[in-house]
């Protein structure tokens, strides 16, 4: 099947510029631009560190791209450039949380500002909420 | 002459029915499934599993809720079929089998239902045993008989995983020639269906990765490539007694 209706008989084969003339979206099209998009959004919000939002916008774009193949042998060039910007979102994402708890769990003086926090939210820090449920000391504390 | 279409083209093919008919299959299956959801997140509120009484009422409110969903997954079956036959259905075709036949429906769905679980009642026995004397004794015995009885409830289930299919192409036969039908039809056809279900786990990942929204696709997606795979054996059968 040809998603772009690239075999199409052209609409005015006598117009000069007729290449250049675009041609009529198919819902394959819509769902290359929304896994283009997402990709996009799934960096940027990763980049922003939202946590949640590079995993949902990263998946959805990278299904969708899946999705848009249809009967093609290959993907488009933007729903490959979609799956790209997902798989870089998503990486980008877990070295973000990763970094971030080992930080956390490694230097001192964050994870006293960590603890504090937590008391503030929760009305008792980590290390004894912790304590209260496994009956041991923190590990890392 | 093998005719049958391999999961690669059966998969192309629900992908290409299903352009520009999201919107309707996504909220077909929302709504299906919402409501499932919301059944079973009120039977899991009133759950109480601490003695024996509790766990197999529970056991039996679980199996009138799956009868219940069998009637969504009809509609649902009809929605798919509807789609990838080139029509254009309505998100509430999902309550289309609460008006067309609703008691074969729910023949078919218990029998479906016993079928998958029948087999795994020696593994729940034993587990419950295990739970109720806190003895390790209990976990082998219990493992093997889950596998065992696993493997046969899939079994028994791809046998009659046309069942609905069925029911919608010949609304006028009974429950029993629909289950005669549906094993006949499956016969040397299970495990291209098993390896087109397994086909789906790389999707699934996906759908995990996206806390579940991602699902809202991948379902459609699955349920039109399982509607196109019951269409092929239709069409290789109509073949072959040509």
């Amino acid at each position: 099947m040809d998603n772009n209706n690239m075999n199409q008989p052209n609409q005015y084969p006598d117009f000069p510029y007729a290449q250049n003339i675009p041609v009529k979206k198919t819902p394959a099209d819509s769902l290359i631009s929304m896994s283009y998009l997402f990709g996009i959004c799934a960096i940027l919000s990763a980049v922003t560190m939202t946590i949640y939002f590079p995993f949902i916008l990263g998946g959805i774009s990278i299904i969708f791209a899946l999705l848009s193949k249809g009967m093609e042998k290959n993907l488009a060039k933007k729903a490959k450039i979609g799956i790209a910007c997902s798989i870089v979102g998503l990486v980008l994402n877990v070295c973000i949380v990763v970094g971030s708890v080992y930080t956390v769990l490694t230097n001192e003086e964050m994870f006293n500002q960590f603890n504090t926090m937590y008391e503030q939210i929760y009305g008792e820090s980590f290390t004894d909420m912790y304590e209260d449920a496994y009956g041991t000391e923190f590990p890392f504390s | 002459m093998n005719t049958y279409k391999s999961s690669e083209q059966l998969k192309a093919l629900a992908k290409t029915q299903l352009f520009g008919k999201y919107g309707i299959v996504v909220g077909a299956i929302a709504l299906s499934r919402l409501i499932t959801f919301g059944l079973n997140s009120f039977s899991a509120i009133f759950s109480n599993t601490s003695s024996a009484v509790g766990f197999f009422i529970d056991i039996l409110f679980t199996f009138f809720i799956l009868l219940f969903s069998g009637l969504l997954t009809a509609g649902e079956a009809y929605v798919f079929l509807s789609v990838t036959c080139g029509a254009t259905p309505k998100a509430s075709d999902v309550f289309y089998c609460f008006t067309h036949n609703p008691d074969v429906v729910l023949v078919l769905q218990f029998t479906k239902t016993v079928a998958q679980l029948i087999p795994l009642i020696p593994a729940f026995i034993l587990l419950y045993a295990g739970l109720y004397t806190q003895n390790l004794v209990w976990v082998f015995p219990t493992c093997i008989c889950t596998i065992i009885g696993g493997i046969l409830s899939i079994y028994f289930s791809l046998s009659l995983s046309q069942i609905f299919y069925i029911l919608l192409d010949f609304p006028e036969y009974s429950a029993k020639q629909i289950i005669s039908l549906s094993k006949t039809i499956m016969k040397g056809h299970k495990f291209r269906l098993f390896y087109i279900m397994v086909s789906f786990l790389p999707y699934y990942f996906l759908g995990i990765i996206s806390c579940f929204v991602g699902f809202l696709w991948i379902i459609p997606y699955q349920n039109a490539t399982y509607t196109n795979f019951y269409l092929d054996l239709m069409r290789n059968r109509a073949l072959k007694e040509a």
